[in-house]
């Protein structure tokens, strides 16, 4: 090796110098946790000098640090020479470390990942070398990546038109309330709504007055929602279906009977009705008493039945399923 | 040949359910939840059944987090978890609610924390039978085959591997991992001898 390469050609300076131009956090401490080395990466982004912080201990320097995760790797570095790693997720941004925002006079917090590294000197002395990376931008991607990916299931589960819930979420929803209503001996409601003589209403106003229609119920009937557990969906073109957790047979028909009346107030002119000068809904429901039931399915078809009976006698009314009819 | 007595076997699984106990209580500080670690089994296999173990002959993916040491004898110790476990435990410990398909950048680096703090206690246990310090590096993560990660190397068939079961429970969940050792035969025999030194000590009677 030449020997103007080797090593120990360079000077405790000149190593300050390379200390001081990284593009990363480097602090040492000694064995009785003072502060050696504070290079300029950190003294820019804290506002803090290596004159002023040098020579001090960490609990002088960082008091709310005390007890911290940080703190217990720098031990287990001094006491038994093991590396730690310390990840963003689990332990945030420990220091107080900032990046001017530009322009405005704010600045944000780094996020930090950080190295705590255990160095033994030639005598024997230990010293602790902590590694402090930028993770910020990893952290906005992530975020960013969340929070598309939020929107995607959110999407997933949305009636493209009416913006309520639609069949697959439905679907999803009824299993669990069935589930849940036949653990815990609830009753749990299933209101199937549709749109009497919908066709003409398109067809005297047009189809793009036809898709406002669909809204305005839609939005109208989520408003009148009593409780975080109900759920409207779309169930099919002018079908809408409402789950209704721990609400029984009598209760279900009361809300209904509400229901009509908020559709009615809507004053929605259908001329091609043959029971009303309004758009009019017939429902059907069923109900699921003390958790006694087969399944989902059933009670999906027990709805259905009675809604087609709403609508045989003569639309614009409810219908309740019960047992012994068919 | 090289096996493990039952004292020698019993020795290291008291020894090793300490130190992850420890590993557990850091844990249960950090996410705010009780944390349980335990370790019901150990075995010593070669790189090939363990390696089989692991990936299931090839059929699922691994997530290890890996740090060489070095002391009276020196290897590499690694966590390895199905990733669908990683995922599992990551996210456990993070609270986030919306399932990406793969552990994203800042979800590797907790779980190479988590790695770290287990592995750190697991190569504690090798000081206390050895009384002595293990040197030991920064952990790193990989994502692969369970072959990949334990370096099947069909020159060295030889090379043994301590296995070990480790059970993590939190939020009422069970979740199961592997805790390996790889080193080569010189260092198992070290291994084996400062075991039975450590026998030794604490059951003078008992002294191999």
């Amino acid at each position: 090796m030449n020997a103007s390469y080797h090593p120990l050609s360079l000077d405790w300076n000149t190593l300050l110098q390379i200390v001081d131009a990284l593009g990363i956090g480097v602090m040492v401490f000694s064995d009785d946790k003072r502060l050696l080395i504070w290079n300029r990466w950190l003294a820019r982004h804290s506002e803090l000098g290596a004159e002023e912080m040098c020579g001090r201990t960490f609990s002088e320097l960082f008091p709310n640090l005390h007890g911290s995760r940080v703190e217990a790797a720098i031990d287990i570095a001094l006491r038994q020479g093991y590396p730690s790693f310390l990840s963003q997720s689990l332990n945030k941004a420990p220091f107080d470390l900032n990046t001017p925002l530009g322009g405005s006079g704010g600045s944000t917090r780094i996020q930090q990942s950080i190295q705590v590294v255990p160095i033994r000197g030639e005598q024997g002395q230990r010293y602790c070398l902590l590694q402090v990376n930028d993770v910020t931008a990893a952290v906005m991607r992530e975020t960013a990546l969340r929070r598309q990916a939020e929107e995607l299931a959110q999407h997933s589960y949305q009636d493209a038109l009416t913006g309520i819930a639609n069949r697959r979420r439905f679907n999803e929803k009824l299993d669990e309330e069935f589930s849940r209503a036949a653990l815990e001996n609830r009753p749990l409601s299933l209101l199937m709504l549709d749109i009497d003589y919908f066709k003409r209403y398109n067809a005297s106003y047009g189809q793009l007055r036809g898709d406002q229609c669909l809204q305005q119920i839609a939005r109208r009937i989520e408003r009148s929602l009593r409780k975080p557990g109900d759920l409207i969906a779309r169930y099919g073109g002018e079908e809408f279906v409402l789950i209704l957790p721990d609400t029984d047979g009598p209760s279900a028909r009361k809300y209904a009977e509400r229901l009509m009346l908020l559709i009615a107030e809507l004053g929605l002119s259908n001329p091609g009705s043959d029971v009303s000068d309004l758009v009019t809904l017939s429902i059907g429901i069923a109900t699921l008493e003390h958790g006694v039931g087969q399944e989902p399915s059933s009670l999906i078809m027990a709805a259905d039945l009675a809604l087609y009976r709403a609508k045989q006698q003569g639309r614009a009314r409810i219908a309740v399923h019960s047992a012994d009819q068919p | 040949m090289y096996q493990l007595t039952e004292l020698q076997q019993d020795a290291l699984l008291e020894i090793f359910n300490m130190s992850v106990g420890r590993a557990a209580a850091s844990m249960s500080d950090m996410i705010q939840e009780t944390v349980d670690m335990s370790v019901p089994d150990i075995q010593l296999l070669s790189r090939k059944a363990a390696g089989d173990i692991l990936d299931l002959q090839g059929k699922r993916r691994v997530c290890s987090v890996a740090q060489e040491f070095s002391g009276s004898f020196s290897g590499e110790a690694m966590l390895m978890f199905p990733e669908e476990n990683s995922l599992e435990i990551v996210r456990l410990m993070l609270g986030s609610s919306i399932p990406l398909a793969r552990l994203t950048e800042l979800e590797q680096d907790a779980m190479n924390e988590v790695g770290n703090i287990i592995l750190n206690s697991c190569i504690s246990a090798f000081a206390d039978i050895f009384q002595e310090q293990f040197d030991t590096t920064l952990p790193q993560i990989r994502v692969g085959s369970g072959m990949e990660a334990v370096g099947f190397d069909i020159t060295r068939q030889d090379d043994k591997v301590l296995f070990l079961h480790i059970h993590f429970g939190f939020h009422q969940r069970r979740i199961e991992g592997y805790v390996v050792f790889l080193m080569d035969l010189p260092s198992f025999a070290n291994l084996r001898h400062g075991i039975d030194r450590f026998l030794g000590l604490i059951q003078p009677g008992n002294a191999a």
